[in-house]
């Protein structure tokens, strides 16, 4: 079971969660990587930032 | 168009082309007015970054950081941001039917990130339409044409063309592959179609 996808669905795409209306990713460096790990990434980068365990970037000058 | 737009804009700076520069020009270009950045502690061996347009402005999420969000992992290098900055940036361009606004989409997006296909969805396709064009934003034409003369005698290596560029290394030989004029020449029109 796609248990990590699933969810990512519904945080990104149900009404009353975020609703996304688009959501595009940058592969990381394994090839072994498979989509359920990938889910699994943006659910914990959301659930991170909904916690406040994150940084704001300000400066983009470079 | 805007992508024509901005890539005629590029062209004009010195490199390295800043992210500042790149991401006012294209918020001009598409309308928007503004997109925040956030680094998280994502594993860069399974996902540098992600964009995110988010609809629902009560949700807390929206409400603290606007509706276009890029996510970028904490421990890309300087060169890594900035190219995952620019190619997440890249899909402020995209058309309605290169927006992955489904579960279902999401889903055979991440199987054609992964496992490709004869036959890839739209969605699919810009994220790797978005890869050239953040290629082509942080190269100029001028100075692309110089580095492959450079290159082709031996002035110049990879890693030198990476550093002035502020690049990865990893992605230089694309800006020399035959194809790379051939999706910028397909690009820039298609991108205007999907507009």
């Amino acid at each position: 079971m796609s248990m990590q996808i699933e969810l990512a669905k519904h945080t990104l795409f149900d009404a009353d969660r975020l609703s996304a209306s688009n959501v595009k990713l940058f592969p990381g460096s394994s090839r072994d990587v498979g989509p359920e790990q990938m889910a699994e990434e943006v659910n914990k980068a959301l659930a991170q930032i909904e916690a406040g365990d994150y940084d704001v970037v300000e400066n983009l000058d470079d | 168009m805007p992508f024509r737009d901005l890539y005629d804009f590029c062209q004009k700076h010195p490199v390295p082309v800043g992210r500042n520069t790149i991401r006012q020009k294209v918020l001009e270009l598409t309308g928007h007015s503004s997109v925040s950045v956030i680094k998280t502690t994502l594993d860069t061996d399974r996902c540098r970054g992600f964009f995110l347009s988010a609809q629902n402005t009560d949700h807390p999420f929206v409400r603290q950081h606007g509706t276009t969000v890029i996510v970028l992992a904490r421990s890309l290098n300087k060169c890594w941001e900035r190219f995952v900055f620019v190619k997440e940036l890249m899909h402020l361009f995209d058309g309605s039917i290169e927006m992955t606004d489904t579960g279902e989409a999401f889903e055979r997006q991440l199987s054609e990130l992964q496992f490709g296909g004869p036959d890839l969805q739209p969605q699919t396709l810009s994220e790797f339409h978005c890869f050239w064009m953040a290629l082509a934003c942080l190269c100029p034409e001028h100075i692309r044409t110089k580095f492959a003369v450079d290159r082709d005698a031996g002035r110049i290596d990879d890693y030198a063309v990476a550093l002035q560029l502020r690049i990865p290394q990893l992605y230089v030989p694309r800006l020399f592959e035959d194809r790379y004029d051939r999706m910028m020449e397909r690009l820039l029109e298609t991108v205007v179609a999907a507009s």
